[in-house]
């Protein structure tokens, strides 16, 4: 065999490991992604576990005190005091969406650990954009992380006054 | 001699392509069959929610002073309420059932959830469930076996896919709580 032809075949060789070291980094990746994929699976299930628990609150503690629907504007919760109201520390006494705001919650699961932020704001009645201000629109949003996500799966849910 | 061996390597080579070439296809037709499945488990665990939350949220409505959520622990879930809106009081019962139940699916595991209103004939659901825990919890986030204490019901289920997939099928794992605006 003639040096040009060696070189040919080891550039050849080369090339090839090349190649099926390239196709495996492909499968490998793949692979972790579609695992992955479950994690925000059972991440999805959980912000929606969240959402349905939303949907049976109220839109804000004024209502629950009976304000007019004419004086919610002035009656609901300031901005800056979203939260638990003072004596609602348990979820079980959460009574309307804004008691949601702040809370977490941490979930071990057979399959990974999964952390929950919630966080609630008005939204802007014109643009639903999140508002400083009040208005009669709310946005629930629950982050669910996990160390096996590279991402954080964020659902949201805007809750209106009814 | 020369040719013959060049042929040799040749030959090898391209068994070793061919191989790996066939591996990835396997990988990803794998690949789809968990993405479809996971689909349908993410399908299963949704069509779940909206049976028991709808139950839930109606724990208590129309009632009056009977209490909404009558038991609520372990595997089965009983609420009182006005379920179909006739101005009736109606006892919902959700119930599971042993692992492998659901005969209609391949996982061996699956267990049927059974729900029955009032007297009526139950109706059986096979979601792939393999576990499904339900617990009462007072305002201040205690279990209470006492019926009228009950502000909140927690549960918990894990789902598997109905069709078998190697050892490790994909899985969902669900936690949350129902605070019923008729137990306040």
């Amino acid at each position: 065999m003639h040096l040009g032809e060696s070189m040919l075949a080891m550039g050849a060789v080369v090339v090839f490991t090349m190649g099926a070291l390239r196709l495996n980094t492909m499968r490998l990746d793949s692979q972790s992604r579609m695992l992955e994929a479950e994690y925000y699976t059972t991440a999805v299930g959980l912000a929606q576990s969240y959402v349905e628990q939303a949907q049976g609150l109220g839109f804000d503690e004024a209502v629950a005190a009976g304000v007019s629907p004419a004086a919610m504007h002035s009656g609901v919760t300031h901005p800056v005091a979203l939260g638990p109201e003072a004596g609602e520390i348990h979820p079980g006494e959460y009574d309307d969406l804004d008691d949601l705001h702040g809370h977490s919650r941490v979930l071990v699961t057979p399959r990974g650990r999964y952390s929950v932020n919630l966080a609630v704001s008005y939204a802007d009645s014109a643009t639903l954009a999140p508002s400083a201000s009040v208005t009669l629109l709310k946005w629930l949003t629950v982050s669910v992380s996990s160390p096996d996500c590279r991402d954080t799966v964020r659902v949201r849910y805007l809750y209106a006054f009814r | 001699m020369g040719a013959l061996l060049d042929v040799f390597f040749a030959a090898i080579i391209a068994a070793l392509l061919m191989v790996n070439v066939a591996d990835t296809n396997d990988d990803l037709l794998t690949m789809q069959h968990r993405n479809t499945l996971q689909y349908a488990l993410q399908s299963n665990s949704s069509q779940l929610q909206q049976l028991l939350l709808r139950d839930l949220r109606m724990a208590g409505y129309g009632t009056g002073d009977q209490t909404g959520v009558i038991r609520a622990d372990s595997a089965t879930l009983e609420l009182r309420g006005d379920f179909l809106r006739d101005g009736g009081t109606h006892i919902v019962r959700y119930s599971l059932d042993a692992p492998g139940s659901a005969t209609t699916t391949p996982h061996s595991q699956d267990r049927l959830l059974w729900r029955s209103l009032d007297d009526r004939r139950p109706e059986a659901f096979a979601f792939g469930l393999i576990d499904l825990r339900f617990a009462a919890l007072d305002s201040a986030g205690q279990s209470t076996a006492d019926s009228s204490l009950v502000r909140q019901v927690r549960y918990e289920y894990a789902l598997e896919s109905t069709v078998p997939l190697s050892d490790r099928p994909p899985a969902l794992y669900v936690s949350g709580a129902m605070t019923p605006k008729n137990l306040r």
